[in-house]
């Protein structure tokens, strides 16, 4: 009989525990998490920053919104210039990215808390430098180049990191070269 | 007669190679009377004592997983690795423990019983929480706040030295002290936060003539 007993009050006990569990995954599922995205399909044409006999600097601005229903925290964000030499090997290319909102040169990413539905907009910099010294001449056959920008995002869920793709196109280096 | 004042002391930024009180000496040194009393931001002596971490740094327990979806979205425990920090100072057992008490004082209408127990969930700060190059870390509260102010008091000869936590949102709260120093009074002073929002750039604040002007009230 006590063998009965003590089963039935193991089993009352793993009820009570799923229940209390499904409530709570009910509760995570209403309650949602962040989900702050890039948006590179709108982001702006590059255009000239800066300009020297041997460089040139563009820069263009991606949006970003948190569409989810909790607070995001971008922790970092940087982006990753793709022009192997085999590519394209007549110059050297720097790359950095900041939040317009807090500007700064030293790439370094400052943290930012992202809440639901608010957004804004990251600037991404492309430096150009020709490896002959004139960047007119070294730029000719610029084919385009793909730029990953990558984001460490944290929130109520674990940490992850996503990328966006954009292109700098050899159209926008030749206009702003003003060829 | 002289009166109360107080003094911002710009640094550079402190990290876990300084030390608080050399840091003290070497940027306030020369302005620190035998009526002072020297206050520090308990964030800068937590990072000068090492005492943070990375999330990528932490496992979080199901515990943190837990408690995190309960706490108001704009607090530092509403992560799961602040949460999670928070159980690796505190222990995961205890601050699960601490939740279920404050989710019941709080049908009582008693809050702050969680924050209360889970002195280490009070204390930390998230990710953002401190100035670059700590956005991107937890930064726990400080160890041995009394022994860090006696130091203090040790080397520069002032009258007195606190710990101190404060915020834009007049928060103010001293975690330790050296002796004879009555913390309630320095909080009271240290109220509008002379230490600015990021107080990592004006860590140290001097409340000048002290001394003489408690001794003349």
């Amino acid at each position: 009989m006590w063998l009965y007993n003590a089963l039935n009050v193991l089993i009352a006990i793993a009820v009570i525990i799923a229940v209390l569990y499904l409530l709570f995954r009910l509760f995570v599922l209403k309650q949602g998490n962040e989900e702050v995205v890039l948006l590179p399909k709108r982001k702006t044409a590059f255009q000239v920053a800066d300009m020297s006999f041997d460089s040139v600097t563009l820069f263009c601005d991606i949006p970003f919104v948190n569409k989810g229903r909790q607070n995001g925290t971008i922790m970092d964000l940087f982006p990753r210039h793709l022009l192997p030499e085999e590519q394209f090997d007549k110059v050297k290319v720097e790359t950095w990215a900041m939040d317009l909102d807090r500007p700064r040169h030293d790439n370094y990413f400052e943290a930012i808390i992202i809440k639901p539905k608010k957004g804004g907009t990251i600037r991404v910099y492309v430096k150009l430098i020709g490896k002959s010294g004139n960047i007119r001449e070294d730029i000719k056959g610029f084919p385009y180049m793909n730029i990953d920008v990558l984001y460490q995002v944290v929130g109520r869920e674990d940490w992850h990191i996503d990328k966006a793709r954009i292109r700098l196109q050899p159209e926008e280096v030749e206009l702003a070269l003003g060829h | 007669m002289a009166e109360l004042e107080l003094v911002c002391v710009p640094t550079r930024i402190l990290t876990d190679n300084d030390d608080i009180v050399d840091a003290i000496v070497e940027f306030g040194g020369h302005n620190i009377g035998p009526e002072d009393i020297v206050c520090v931001a308990e964030s800068v002596v937590a990072i000068t004592q090492g005492q943070f971490t990375r999330p990528e740094e932490l496992n979080p327990s199901w515990q943190a997983r837990l408690i995190n979806r309960f706490i108001h979205p704009d607090g530092s425990m509403s992560s799961i690795y602040g949460m999670q920090a928070a159980m690796e100072i505190d222990g995961k057992w205890k601050v699960l423990g601490a939740f279920i008490l404050g989710a019941i004082a709080k049908v009582f209408r008693k809050p702050g019983v969680f924050y209360a127990i889970a002195r280490a969930a009070s204390l930390a700060d998230d990710v953002t929480g401190t100035m670059p190059p700590f956005d991107k870390h937890i930064v726990h509260g400080p160890k041995n706040s009394d022994q860090v102010a006696e130091k203090i008091v040790t080397r520069t000869g002032c009258y007195g030295a606190v710990v101190a936590d404060v915020n834009d949102l007049k928060r103010s709260a001293i975690l330790g002290t050296s002796r004879g120093i009555d913390a309630k009074k320095i909080a009271q002073l240290l109220i509008d936060n002379p230490f600015g929002n990021d107080s990592q750039m004006t860590p140290i604040v001097i409340i000048k003539n002290y001394a003489s002007v408690s001794a003349a009230k």
